[in-house]
């Protein structure tokens, strides 16, 4: 499955021979070295969740720090997979064009334009070879008046699309079953939310993984963005870890 | 000849503060804009309201309301304090009184300093120049609704007003305007700020009885 580059690796301007540009496939395995994010969309709302790992177990995990969800403006926000880094700076740009268009045009920007933004800025930094790619997964969520919920997801390539529910990281494989497991549009965000805190406890590998700690966050019809308040996280976390419990006894 | 804003009144009171300003935008003697809002909630602590040219005040309202999103953004409880919208504004109108190219306005900052637990208002003007005082009243307000608060804040020397106080002052005062100022108008909008947040009002009427007046009119109660 992985080819070796051999010469034309060395810059996202080269194409190989058989038709691949590796800076951009390289890239992409930064992404799957992270740690997983879940993003589902619902009936009334989507919800984002993050396995962020512990780097060491000196760190405060009070404050918020090297967090992997961000406001990207008033009702749209977004969780990140990858080079954490390369997704600050994917995540100031999020919110500088999200201001931008605000002060032109005078209304919200529409989630699908801010995702198109995004993606061509990711893709003009796999055209040229004094540039290197983002290692980033960018999901962005809102919820528009006419459309209701929405994700996109942006990839290192600069491709954007639309979805009902997505995983990037380690364990997006796993994590893909597992929503499409779920009955998503009919489900409001109260439920979804123990949904994803199931799916990151299923997609952690206690063995080969560190520590990790959930972080969730929700955009919610009339309620914009927020990061889901602590006595709801709790419960959703304690409800995962015990659906993972429950299905490990019954595999005994 | 632009269109521009009447006075705005303020009222500072023992747990918050009371911005008031009339809904109309004047185009010299011509009422051309019957619903404009001059009193805008900031954030959860602060309100500003300006009179002086509306298109230059909206500007500034712009690039504050822009602040807010920039603070909301980081998802770590910043907030614009009082204080520093009032700094900020101040230095923006400083600089441009430098530029010879000024914001035409006069601003009020009406908030409550959540750390001295405190109401805070304080007046800016196009020159840059800036004050804190518990009552303020820009353009007409000046000659109109000052003396009136003055005695009566001096009626009770050093107490500050209770809430019922201030909104008498403050309905006096708007009405006093409405009555006074050729270019008053009737309907005006309140915005309360407290320790609980801020608050504004829909629109209210002044009452104005003109009975020494109607004596005048030929016909009257013939």
């Amino acid at each position: 499955m992985s080819s070796i580059g051999s010469g034309y690796d060395l810059s996202a301007s080269q194409f190989s021979p058989d038709g691949k540009v590796f800076q951009v496939e390289y890239a992409q395995k930064a992404v799957e070295n992270s740690g997983t994010i879940v993003a589902l969309r619902g009936s009334d709302g989507v919800v984002l969740a993050v396995e962020k790992f512990i780097q060491s177990k000196l760190h405060e995990t009070e404050v918020q720090s090297m967090t992997r969800l961000f406001h990207i403006e008033e009702g749209i926000g977004a969780s990140v997979a990858g080079l954490l880094t390369d997704c600050l700076m994917l995540v100031e740009y999020a919110r500088d064009e999200a201001a931008d268009y605000r002060e032109s045009n005078g209304v919200r920007v529409p989630l699908k334009v801010l995702a198109n933004r995004v993606a061509d800025y990711v893709h003009a930094h796999t055209l040229y070879s004094a540039v290197r790619p983002f290692g980033v997964n960018i999901i962005l969520a809102a919820v528009e008046a006419d459309v209701g919920p929405q994700i996109y997801m942006v990839e290192p390539s600069g491709v954007v699309y639309g979805y009902s529910g997505v995983a990037a990281g380690k364990a997006k494989q796993t994590a893909h079953t597992e929503i499409e497991k779920l009955a998503l549009s009919r489900t409001p965000c109260e439920e979804l939310v123990k949904e994803a805190a199931r799916i990151i406890h299923v997609c952690h590998d206690e063995t080969k993984d560190k520590a990790f700690e959930l972080e969730m966050s929700w955009v919610r019809e009339g309620m914009g963005y927020e990061r889901v308040a602590r006595d709801t996280l709790m419960k959703a976390d304690s409800y995962g870890k015990k659906a993972l419990d429950d299905t490990d006894s019954d595999s005994d | 000849r632009r269109v521009h804003g009447g006075a705005v009144v303020g009222v500072c009171y023992d747990q918050g503060v009371l911005l008031a300003a009339d809904t109309v935008g004047s185009f010299g003697s011509l009422a051309k804009l019957k619903h404009v809002s001059r009193v805008h909630k900031i954030n959860d602590m602060v309100a500003v309201g300006f009179s002086g040219d509306l298109a230059d005040g909206d500007c500034l309202l712009n690039e504050l309301q822009n602040m807010v999103i920039d603070d909301s953004v980081l998802d770590d409880g910043t907030e614009l304090s009082p204080r520093a919208v009032f700094c900020w504004l101040t230095r923006v109108l400083h600089h441009r009184r430098n530029k010879l190219d000024p914001f035409y306005n006069q601003f009020i900052v009406a908030g409550f300093d959540k750390k001295a637990n405190k109401p805070f208002m304080g007046c800016v003007n196009l020159l840059g120049y800036s004050w804190e005082e518990s009552i303020i009243a820009t353009g007409m307000g000046l000659h109109f609704a000052l003396p009136y608060m003055r005695s009566q804040q001096e009626a009770k020397s050093g107490v500050p007003f209770t809430f019922e106080e201030a909104q008498t002052v403050l309905t006096k005062s708007m009405a006093c305007l409405y009555a006074r100022d050729c270019r008053g108008w009737p309907q005006y909008q309140v915005v309360k700020v407290d320790g609980a947040g801020v608050v504004k009002s829909d629109v209210q009427y002044s009452r104005v009885a003109f009975k020494e007046s109607a004596d005048y009119i030929e016909g009257r109660n013939s």
